[in-house]
């Protein structure tokens, strides 16, 4: 009888070596292959014997075990452990587990064969069962989390570090006092509900640490803008004063040409200095820098979707801004409507022209900014001023007119808020001025 | 006297400037005018706005960028205008530096002179701004023009009151409202200072002051008035006898 115990006993334990290595085959599939299954079944076998005289020795075998493992693949010290714990904790589980049903179903002294055996079959459905769910729920994190991140290895590496022992230290203890199978069952229990309220802590803690990731590299990119906007500005000026250069030498060029009277060559210099292709300026008019730093987002905004719009509608563009433009957070909304306006007048107003034209500025000085918006028109073009500011009057034939009676009505609200406005040579402009507050 | 003053960073372009002032002045010799200074070192230029000892009319023509410099055209242009705020001022430059609004509205240059057109078209607009600038001196020394002055967010603007046709307050802001024969501004100010500075302005309704020179008629019945440009204001019934007296005289 005591024979055939130690023999299935043996033989269990061989088992749940076994198990252990066909868990960790199946969460590191690259430690796969022949030279390993080999090394797995040796050392199960070798450390059942052994675990027949010391007593839960073959415990730290089977780790230092593992470790032989990544001959070929070589995986982060990190990753290793947390695998390790990762197919120690399944394993200590599931036994515990198979354990508990079983002895449960079976009576200890008389049916010991096949309590052994569904203890067993038990422990290999539970084990798989949990490394399968734990694949799965891998996979569905991994569109949100990314498993690769150091730190997140290393959070829930201590997360199933704490819970393993926390497991291993309750197991140990009902042992020594030799209350193993009362407490198993609490053990399981509590085990699980700390699972659970582990594996949530870690989620939680593991979504924070996204968040900060993210806020991060949201900072790094705005620096990079920065960068980028600052290059593109140097880049701006450096091309500036090489044009000035160069057209200031063709000039002196045409000069000392005209001395000699070589009216030929003179002639074709003057042709290369009107030849507006080599205007870096014409190619796109959304690359003035200082457009891009005015601090407000609203006002940035609507200049800059406005003035996409006028060249759209191959309206001829120019701005003009000054740098780092500062405008009062209490004024952006304001300011915001009242360009909007004035945009769209200027863009509908100029359309009539065989060359369109729309120049904006924005001046920002000390103690007042100035946005200018300035518009050619059809050519005898006749607008009273005063009466486009009443409503219902308006150059345009399907339109309300209730444009400029509109901004006057916003301008009136602010008391430091003052318009002007002019028509002169077929060329209307407006000039919002907005003194600062001191 | 006119004084000429000349900033350019190169040296050949300065001396073709000279040439062409030069030659105005065989041109037109009933003008008296010199060039006081020629220069391509901002700085130096910047000390001679700020230190100059004569009480001549400037006739200014600068660069924009200047290679070496941090210093830039308009810079030397803000100076100017804090000095003198008649000093004609010409813009000489290549299209690209050109920032056109911000210079008009704050320097109020008489020229920009673009360098892509040639030394021929730089010949003929010097000559033809030269031309404006005598102009304009003779009618400011002939007939003492009134200036009509105002501010607005720190910087002064000044016009011709023979171009003003009314000015208007309104009664929610302390806003006066400028009807010019091409534009309309507002400024911060009230018309009762305005009233006694300007005796061609006529207060024709409580919140209304309306240029005598600029009217055109007036319609009793209606209570309004014209102006010689077709617009309109409201006269009040009150000063409806007093403004016909004044424009009977």
């Amino acid at each position: 009888m005591i024979y055939l115990n130690t023999i299935s006993y043996q033989m269990m334990d061989f088992i749940n070596n076994i198990l252990f290595f066909l868990l960790v085959f199946i969460i590191i599939p690259q430690t796969r292959s022949k030279l390993n299954v080999i090394l797995a079944i040796v050392a199960s076998i070798t450390f059942s014997f052994i675990d027949l005289y010391h007593d839960s020795i073959g415990i730290l075998l089977l780790v230092v075990s593992y470790f032989f493992l990544f001959s070929h693949y070589k995986p982060k010290l990190i990753n290793r452990v947390l695998w390790l714990l990762l197919s120690i904790f399944t394993c200590a589980f599931s036994q515990s587990l198979a354990g508990l049903i079983s002895m449960k179903v079976f009576n200890y002294q008389q049916q010991m064969i096949s309590m052994l055996i569904t203890n067993v079959v038990l422990n290999y459905i539970f084990a798989l069962m949990i490394v399968t769910t734990g694949i799965i729920i891998y996979r569905r994190l991994s569109k949100f989390i990314n498993f690769t991140d150091p730190i997140i290895i290393t959070i829930i590496t201590s997360a199933i570090a704490i819970l393993l022992i926390g497991f291993i230290t309750f197991t140990a203890v009902s042992r020594m006092l030799d209350v193993q199978l009362e407490y198993m069952q609490t053990n399981v229990v509590l085990t699980i509900i700390i699972f659970i309220f582990i594996f949530l802590g870690t989620l939680y803690y593991i979504a924070g640490y996204l968040k900060q990731q993210r806020a991060i590299q949201e900072l790094e990119r705005i620096k990079e803008n920065n960068i980028y906007i600052k290059e593109l500005e140097e880049n701006y000026d450096e091309m500036r004063k090489f044009k000035h250069d160069y057209k200031n030498l063709l000039l002196s060029l045409s000069v000392i040409l005209k001395d000699k009277d070589d009216q030929h060559a003179s002639d074709k210099i003057d042709d290369i200095l009107k030849d507006s292709n080599i205007d870096i300026h014409d190619a796109s008019k959304l690359n003035n820098p200082n457009l891009f730093k005015i601090k407000d987002e609203l006002v940035r905004g609507i200049i800059i979707s406005k003035i996409i719009t006028a060249n759209n509608e191959n309206i001829l563009t120019s701005t003009e801004i000054s740098p780092n433009v500062n405008i009062s957070r209490s004024y952006s909304v304001t300011i915001t409507r009242i360009l909007g306006i004035l945009f769209d007048n200027a863009i509908e107003a100029c359309r009539k022209r065989q060359q369109p034209i729309l120049k904006f500025a924005l001046i920002d000085e000390a103690d007042y900014t100035e946005f200018i918006i300035l518009n050619n028109t059809a050519p005898n073009t006749k607008i009273d001023l005063n009466k486009i500011f009443s409503n219902g009057f308006s150059t345009k034939k399907n339109h309300s007119g209730i444009g400029l009676a509109n901004v006057q009505e916003l301008v009136n609200k602010k008391p430091n808020f003052f318009l002007q406005t002019k028509f002169e040579d077929d060329e209307f402009s407006v000039i919002l001025t907005i003194e600062k507050e001191n | 006297m006119l004084n000429v003053a000349i900033c350019e960073d190169n040296l050949e372009l300065i001396n073709v400037y000279r040439l062409i002032f030069k030659n105005y002045m065989k041109d037109h010799p009933e003008h008296e005018m010199r060039i006081v200074i020629s220069t391509g070192n901002p700085t130096e230029f910047e000390n001679y706005i700020k230190y100059r000892s004569d009480n001549n009319d400037m006739f200014y023509l600068i660069d924009i960028e200047f290679a070496d410099s941090q210093t830039k055209g308009i810079d030397l242009a803000e100076e100017i205008r804090k000095h003198d705020a008649t000093a004609k001022i010409v813009f000489i430059t290549t299209h690209e530096e050109l920032a056109y609004l911000t210079f008009k509205r704050k320097i109020e240059p008489l020229d920009y002179i673009k360098k892509e057109d040639g030394i021929k078209s730089m010949n003929d607009s010097i000559y033809k701004d030269l031309d404006l600038t005598f102009q304009r001196l003779h009618e400011l020394n002939s007939q003492r023009r009134k200036m009509f002055h105002y501010s607005l967010g720190s910087r002064d603007y000044t016009i011709d009151v023979a171009d003003i046709n009314y000015l208007e307050t309104s009664s929610s802001s302390h806003k006066v409202f400028l009807h010019t024969l091409t534009e309309i501004t507002e400024f911060r100010g009230n018309l009762n200072t305005i009233e006694e500075e300007f005796a061609s302005l006529y207060r024709a309704h409580k919140s209304i002051l309306v240029n005598l020179d600029n009217i055109h008629s007036v319609d009793s019945l209606n209570k309004m008035i014209y102006f010689n440009d077709g617009s309109s204001c409201e006269v009040s019934r009150r000063k409806l006898p007093g403004l016909k007296r004044k424009m009977a005289q």
